[in-house]
């Protein structure tokens, strides 16, 4: 008998021994060597770490970090300071009919490997995009750029298609990025002879601060470029060594990680906000954007309800009204973000950088409460437009692989049909979804405002962008809720061709606009969009925050390069980037 | 003899309609879902700014993946792709083929469940093999049986979870997740060997704990069963001493359902183990397959399905031809019957 327990012992003995193989050398990353390394959590395994084609639209730029290190851009655009800061290039002018845009690349700028970065690159990236419709805002970007010319080794014309003012600020087709992304200049030494669909560009070469070490499906990492031009041009250097882009798996695997400062930052939608007031009680290092409610830094893209406005009897803007009035905002943070949100009463984001307009517009937002719940106003509407709430049944498309889609289409249904309205709420996703949506076949369905800047968002709601029911709109927000008035029309028209440096003449007429959009409620604003993201302090500081608003807090956008190294004040000096704890 | 050939066509035949409709079935059951790829890449893109050229993206891409073209045409040019071994390109990371995304993550879902399978159906079968045959004469080895009763019954993930939270976090040994640790550099060292074996440890635990206690409940009932048999009586009789007896003839005969268990789940591991690499942040092939369904990537679909398909219809064909060569209580005799 003792025999057989010997035998289960020893089983038990080799179970352990063969599953405990060096368990007392460290747990953590043996390569990561923390007070030097930046550890970045994604949301996605890298499904082919091998391709880092930056215009291959399944390569993720977010995942991968070469948007964030290896790229850079002309100019960056601080959308919370309302900078607009020189990088690649030094300066810009428009021609005086806002025809051609003259850029002056900064001197001394080079490639990871040396080569001089200069004007054929530039040409060289338009010329590709021109003849490739594949690549990623290919078509964006010859919409408005006829071509690029030489001027010499460091000038470079852009030949706009029509006269724009407004051209700097199209991140599709001009290398300048506020929002996420936009076109990245290439190496043409690289480039050259090479098929851009089909090109895996890794290891990338460009002109950041970092260069990929080593890629795979879980992890990226990145080593400091000493050599970086930086470093000569403006005497500094980012200061973590290594950064790390880790896949860690589930929300929850991330949170630990965060609360065993494993990692720095997680990118957008890892954590929730209860997970992360949970890791931020554990762990006081990790804080958020702010100490209190809501926590997350607002992104730049409001959700609003786009209704169509081509299903009667929703034409009438005293039915948008209604249901406007119908909506507690308040209500809605609470439930389908957990309190990580604000309500909105427009389509703008809350940055210091918008705040004049907003005050330019306070007599309308009193005389237009759209962000007001008041049942008795809903009433009062439907019936002056003899309108019986009962009698309509209204169709609410939501995209069935979001999360947030999917949580505010349950409380806006619930809270619509408390008003007396039928909702019929209709999942669908991928191509059915975007058809369905573009052909404005949907009474409801909640949107992204992108990208978020005075005019640029009022652009969205032109007669240019209408087609009639039935045929595919240019995109969602771009008028798949078919509105059209020219006298607003002509009013951004306006807009567009005047010099957003300008802002007096922009403010009265954002003024002009917002009388009648406020007026025609084209479509119901929601809330702020909200980014959570909590960052860790026991390695590295000087984070923004809300306390230390000096950039965005978002590690999954180009921008994040400058979070990094910091940025050149306007009048001198230096703003600087993260800095190590210690 | 004969007989035994006839099988063998027979179950060659089985093999191969097997595959043959599954070839068909994987090309079209994915496009039966509303939806397609190229839809799902123009509202990726839509997600991080403007997407006025969506619709000439899309119609290059569609050129390129002749997605443009009739469906029956579409099929002929899968089956002569297929015919000559190329499972095409994937559409979500184009210009990466189907063949390597399989061959990248592959090794590591083979790697770990092949070698936690083999593991925990070899403790499993021996410790179960010893309690069923010590059963009712020592009390000891009888409290294990709860414990196998407890980890079978245990959610998978749940135990996973829980594991982490203990061996990762409270008491961290192991590290969170990942197959190895970032920035390391795969290449056969002492050094990436013990980290790979680090980072291992804690998904192949989760996956041996539960998985074992199958195996040991199965083998414990059929030593228990066995020991009521002639043949054991036999040898009891023959005077062969107890340890002899449980080895050569209890445990022996016990092992063959085993092993048409192991075989059988053997056959399964290329589908990988979704939720456990999603727990670790392991690669594998389970993420893969997760990820192309969610965006549709028919070329991917099809490839990893076929390849679970072929591989479980190999592991089953094995199974087939080589038992009647291993129990010879299975007759395939002049009779042509099993």
């Amino acid at each position: 008998m003792k025999s057989y327990r010997w035998r289960a012992i020893l089983a038990t003995a080799a179970l352990v021994l063969t599953l405990v193989p060096a368990a007392s050398a460290a747990p953590q990353d043996q390569a990561a060597d923390r007070s030097s390394t930046l550890r970045i959590a994604i949301g996605n395994q890298v499904q082919d770490p091998t391709n880092l084609n930056i215009y291959a639209p399944g390569v993720s730029r977010s995942d991968t970090g070469i948007h964030q290190l290896v790229y850079e851009y002309f100019f960056y655009y601080n959308l919370q300071t309302g900078e607009f800061i020189p990088w690649l290039a030094e300066n810009y002018k428009y021609n005086s009919d806002y025809t051609a845009l003259d850029v002056k690349l900064r001197d001394g700028v080079t490639w990871s490997d040396g080569q001089p970065f200069n004007a054929d690159d530039v040409t060289f990236t338009y010329d590709l995009l021109k003849n490739n419709p594949g690549m990623t805002w290919a078509t964006e970007t010859n919409n408005n750029v006829d071509s690029v010319e030489k001027l010499d080794n460091l000038d470079v014309r852009f030949h706009l298609k029509s006269p724009n003012p407004h051209f700097h600020l199209i991140r599709e087709a001009f290398p300048a990025v506020g929002i996420w992304g936009g076109i990245t200049i290439l190496p043409k030494h690289i480039w050259q002879g090479k098929d851009p669909l089909t090109f895996k560009a890794s290891p990338p070469i460009g002109t950041g601060p970092y260069t990929l070490q080593d890629a795979t499906s879980t992890s990226l990492t990145y080593v400091r470029n000493d050599n970086w031009w930086g470093v000569k041009t403006f005497g500094v250097q980012p200061a973590p060594k290594q950064v790390q882009f880790v896949y860690e798996g589930t929300e929850t695997n991330a949170a630990l990680a965060l609360a065993n400062n494993d990692l720095d930052t997680p990118n957008i939608g890892i954590l929730g906000l209860g997970t992360y007031l949970n890791v931020a009680q554990r762990n006081p290092s990790v804080t958020a954007w702010s100490k209190d409610a809501p926590y997350a830094w607002l992104d730049p893209c409001p959700r609003a309800l786009m209704v169509q406005n081509a299903h009667p009897p929703m034409d009438n803007p005293q039915v948008r009204w209604a249901i406007s009035y119908a909506i507690d905002r308040n209500a809605l943070s609470q439930l389908a973000y957990e309190g990580a949100t604000v309500p909105t009463w427009g389509i703008w984001p809350f940055y210091d950088a918008n705040q004049p307009f907003f005050d330019a517009v306070t007599d309308l937002r009193t005389q237009y409460p759209s962000d007001q719940f008041d049942l008795s106003q809903t009433n009062s509407l439907l019936s002056s437009a003899g309108v019986n709430a009962s009698d309509l049944t209204l169709k609410y498309v939501v995209n069935a692989e979001t999360n947030e889609d999917m949580k505010v289409a349950q409380v806006v249904s619930d809270q619509l049909r408390a008003a007396g309205f039928n909702v019929n709420v209709t999942p669908l996703t991928g191509g059915v979804l975007e058809d369905t949506l573009r052909r404005g076949d949907y009474d409801l369905a909640m949107n992204a405002f992108c990208p978020g800047y005075i005019t640029e968002n009022l652009e969205l709601f032109e007669t240019k962008n209408f087609v009639p029911l039935g045929q595919l709109a240019p995109w969602f927000e771009r008028n798949s809720y078919r509105y059209s008035n020219p006298e607003f029309d002509s009013i951004v028209d306006k807009m567009l061709q005047t010099d957003p440096s300008n802002t007096a003449a922009l403010k009265t007429m954002y003024h002009d606009a917002l009388a009648i959009w406020l007026r025609d409620l084209p479509v119901v604003p929601l809330t702020q969009a909200p980014a959570l993201v909590p960052f860790n302090s026991k390695y590295w500081t000087n984070w923004p925050s809300a306390d230390n608003a000096w950039n965005m807090p978002v590690s999954w956008w180009a921008t994040f390069d400058l979070v990094l190294t910091g940025y050149p004040k306007a009048g001198g000096g230096w703003v600087p980037g993260i800095k190590p704890a210690s | 003899m004969a007989g035994y050939w006839r099988h063998v066509v027979e179950r060659l035949i089985i093999f191969v309609a097997t595959v043959a409709i599954s070839v068909t079935v994987v090309f079209f059951a994915p496009r039966l879902v509303p939806g397609d790829p190229l839809g799902a890449l123009s509202l990726k893109l839509a997600n991080v700014g403007g997407n006025l050229g969506g619709q000439a993206l899309v119609e290059e891409y569609a050129r390129r993946f002749g997605l443009d073209k009739p469906l029956p045409e579409q099929y002929v040019v899968y089956l002569r792709q297929l015919a000559q071994g190329d499972l095409g390109y994937s559409i979500a990371v184009f210009p990466t083929t189907v063949g390597d995304l399989i061959k990248s993550a592959l090794p590591w879902t083979i790697g770990l469940l092949m070698i936690t399978s083999i593991i925990s159906w070899l403790i499993g079968s021996v410790i179960g093999g010893v309690v069923g045959w010590a059963s009712g004469r020592s009390k000891a080895l009888q409290g294990l049986v709860p414990i196998a009763l407890l980890l079978y019954t245990i959610p998978y993930y749940i135990l996973a979870i829980i594991l982490v939270f203990l061996l990762a976090f409270l008491w961290p040994v192991f590290p969170i997740s990942g197959a190895y640790s970032a920035g390391m550099r795969p290449a056969f060292t002492p050094e990436f060997a013990v980290d790979v074996l680090q980072h291992a440890a804690l998904p192949a635990l989760s996956i041996i704990l539960v998985s074992l206690g199958w195996w040991f409940l199965s083998m414990r009932s059929l030593i228990i069963t066995g020991k009521g048999e002639d043949y054991i009586t036999w040898a009891e009789a023959k005077g062969l001493p107890d340890r002899r007896i449980f080895w050569a003839y209890a445990f022996r005969n016990a092992l063959l359902p085993q092993l048409t268990g192991l075989a059988l789940s053997l056959g399964q591991i290329v589908g990988g183990a979704l939720v456990m690499e999603t727990i670790f942040g392991y690669p594998g092939v389970g993420y893969l397959i997760f990820s192309s369904i969610k965006t549709l990537d028919y070329p991917v679909i099809q490839g990893s399905i076929l390849l679970i398909v072929i591989s479980v219809a190999t592991a089953n064909l094995i199974i087939d031809l080589a038992y009647p060569l291993i129990d010879p209580r299975i007759r395939v005799g002049s009779t042509g019957r099993m």
